[in-house]
């Protein structure tokens, strides 16, 4: 693969050895356009950290995020924490700490001062690191990333290791675990799981004996991308920068062979010999469906054989059901992926396209420059590991919504078959009876209100990614903060919606306003403004101020603003004005309010 | 091996090929600072498939020193 700056280098296309595959990062890093960048990453560690900071950068730029980094001076991981007091934001801190600067001699000679020795220690140096982690983020503007410990592959004690519950390895295992503990219940805390991500580059490669002799190298140059990639994945959902559907190609695959050439009977899929892999692959990719990944087909062949696979062929595991768009004919690769993701509404920058074809990944990579292409694995008995491992759909958390997501566009089908039915938009719309529900944000719908704010771009007035303590904040602040459910005749598209307003004498400030991009299009974002200013006006407040952020995707809200006939707001997008010139109620919707 | 000696050495510290030359020394290269040098070491090493003795690196200060340590390890001029 020849790396472009917009499509540097795959981790798992990279070549073998010590620095070779880093190079080619640091190469890519060096190709990278300059720009604006959209957080600083603080980088602090145990050993040489030196060209971390270049895989972060390439390895954020994948992910849609530009950021700076600030390097770790060499073996100062303690002072860089303690010293560094508050910033101003938006910054990362990233916490690269290793089992020897945890333990020092004691790694290779865990036991010289017998187990209460060793437990004294990990003890001693467990609480140092919590401490650590506590002087991090009493800086309130600081996102922290902290690595787990890659454990060592054994100790002098062989295999009596295992059987100490009091041994080395057993107390790094505990650590790592309280550290993710830790890191769970804390929203501006995450666990980088380099235990994780040394497995899979191979933890007898992950340090490199030459490099951490002559240089303190700890961390072999090559696997610097691959830890990058998995911070990057953190920061990335963090800013929003969020993929939602898998694009697939499908002969090579879904299944092996030509399906055109081949016929159904002949293409390999089933649970036995070479089709196995590719039904591993379909189950892979169907995991990542449930958890709320959209899935379409782009494919050079016949409409209706493709139909006749998914629905009929005993080896498929995705079904009609579970593919959202499809662009199947004789047409362009680039053009087919453009056409779901305007289909889907969604921005190229939020679809992976998986095609097994080197001519067609590199033409939607010239067109589509926001689409992430991976180079798949050579062979496919590695495709479903490939996409399990991947990474590519970071989600901060996991909520009722992205398990539903399944049936929800499922009846996005049928809502799609019932407009082409309607005629005109107005018996549409009129016909699916539309419900908006709006209701006090509540502990049950914090999570995916936070959701919200971060996966959100379109229809998002100040694309301000709210977390869940942000919100909690907000609310015992003053705000006003209503979440927005829509459901129609053919289902429930689940919590779409968030307002936060903050009342003042007179004026109700809008400080976040945003819809999914799913029930965009019936003027839901009418009926929820029309909603806020009843009770703005309840309140006593007379006016409305909408302060509005231009994004570089959030033209819908604009556009919206700028339809309600009021006066512009400091020379921006916003707006502000007087309840009584707002729209009212779509005779469409019916408002539900608790 | 597809790459040359002095290939390898552009791409590893970054500057032009056409600045790989015999005249090429640490002391006067920014780019062959003390990361690099080891980064060069180890593709080199791969390069070539050979290793170098744990305290040969720090011998090596310029184009032709490294060239006569891959040749003294490969047996070929």
């Amino acid at each position: 693969m020849s790396p472009t700056p917009t499509h540097p280098p795959d981790p798992v296309a990279l070549p073998d050895g010590p620095a070779a595959g880093f190079l080619a990062y640091r190469a890519a890093d060096a190709r990278r356009p300059a720009g604006t960048a959209d957080l600083t990453v603080e980088l602090a560690g145990a050993g040489t950290l030196r060209g971390l900071d270049a895989c972060l950068r390439v390895a954020c730029a994948r992910a849609g995020l530009a950021v700076a980094v600030d390097n770790a001076p060499y073996g100062q991981l303690d002072q860089t924490v303690l010293g560094r007091g508050a910033r101003p934001g938006p910054r990362a801190l990233l916490l690269v700490w290793d089992a020897e600067w945890l333990l020092g001699d004691a790694l290779l000679d865990p036991y010289a001062a017998g187990p209460a020795g060793l437990a004294e220690l990990l003890a001693g140096r467990e609480a140092h690191l919590h401490r650590l982690l506590d002087a991090a983020l009493a800086d309130p503007a600081l996102t922290v990333l902290a690595c787990s410990f890659v454990p060592p592959a054994g100790t002098a004690l062989g295999i009596l290791e295992w059987r100490r519950a009091d041994g080395l390895l057993a107390g790094l295992a505990a650590i790592n675990r309280r550290l993710a503990e830790r890191c769970a219940a804390d929203p501006r805390c995450w666990l980088v799981p380099a235990e994780s991500v040394a497995a899979r580059f191979g933890l007898d490669r992950w340090s490199d004996a030459a490099l951490r002799l002559h240089g303190d190298i700890r961390i072999r140059p090559d696997a610097l991308p691959w830890l990058a990639e998995a911070a990057a994945g953190i920061l990335a959902a963090r800013a929003g920068r969020v993929r939602k559907c898998l694009v697939l190609d499908a002969d090579g695959i879904l299944w092996g062979g030509v399906l055109g050439e081949d016929g159904p009977d002949g293409v390999q899929l089933g649970p036995d010999g070479a089709g196995r892999a590719f039904q591993e692959f379909q189950r892979a990719v169907l995991a990542l469906h449930r958890r709320g990944v959209i899935l379409a087909i782009c494919s050079r062949n016949d409409p209706a054989d493709i139909e006749r696979m998914l629905a009929d062929h005993p080896g498929m595991i995705l079904r009609p059901d579970h593919i959202s768009a499809r662009r199947i004919g004789w047409g362009g690769k680039a053009e087919g992926v453009r056409g779901i993701a305007a289909e889907l509404n969604l921005g190229s920058d939020a679809l992976v396209f998986i095609d097994d074809d080197p001519a067609n990944r590199l033409a939607v990579r010239g067109a589509l420059p926001g689409v992430l292409v991976p180079e798949p694995p050579a062979h496919p008995a590695e495709y479903a590991a490939f996409v399990r491992d991947a990474g590519w759909f970071p989600s901060l958390q996991l909520t009722a919504e992205d398990l539903a997501k399944g049936a929800q566009y499922a009846a996005q089908a049928e809502r799609e078959r019932y407009r082409a039915e309607s005629g005109d938009l107005g018996a549409f719309l009129a016909g699916l009876a539309t419900v908006v529900a709006i209701a006090p944000l509540s502990p049950a719908t914090r999570a995916r209100a936070a959701q919200l704010c971060v996966k959100t771009n379109q229809f998002n007035t100040t694309l301000e990614r709210l977390d869940e303590a942000a919100l909690e904040t907000a609310a015992a602040a003053g705000a006003v903060i209503r979440t927005v459910q829509v459901s129609d005749r053919f289902g429930d598209h689940g919590l779409t919606g968030l307002v936060v307003a903050e009342p003042g004498p007179g004026t109700w400030r809008i400080r976040l306003l945003l819809l999914s991009c799913r029930v965009l299009g019936r003027m839901v974002e009418h009926a929820v403004l029309h909603a806020l200013a009843a009770e703005a006006g309840r309140a006593g407040a007379t006016a409305l101020a909408i302060p509005c952020v231009a994004g570089p995707r959030n033209q819908p809200a604009r556009e919206f603003l700028a339809g309600l006939g009021l006066e512009p707001l400091d020379g921006g997008p916003g707006v502000h004005g007087p309840l009584s010139g707002l729209p009212g109620c779509p005779s469409h919707l019916r408002l539900e309010l608790t | 091996m597809s790459e040359d000696l002095e290939t390898i050495v552009a791409r590893t510290l970054g500057i032009d090929r056409a600045a790989v030359d015999d005249r090429l020394a640490r002391e006067r290269e920014p780019a062959w600072d003390s990361f690099n040098h080891l980064l060069l070491i180890a593709e080199v090493e791969r390069a070539y498939g050979i290793r170098f003795a744990v305290d040969q690196p720090a011998a090596i200060h310029d184009l032709p020193g490294l060239r006569a340590a891959v040749a003294a390890l490969t047996g070929r001029p």
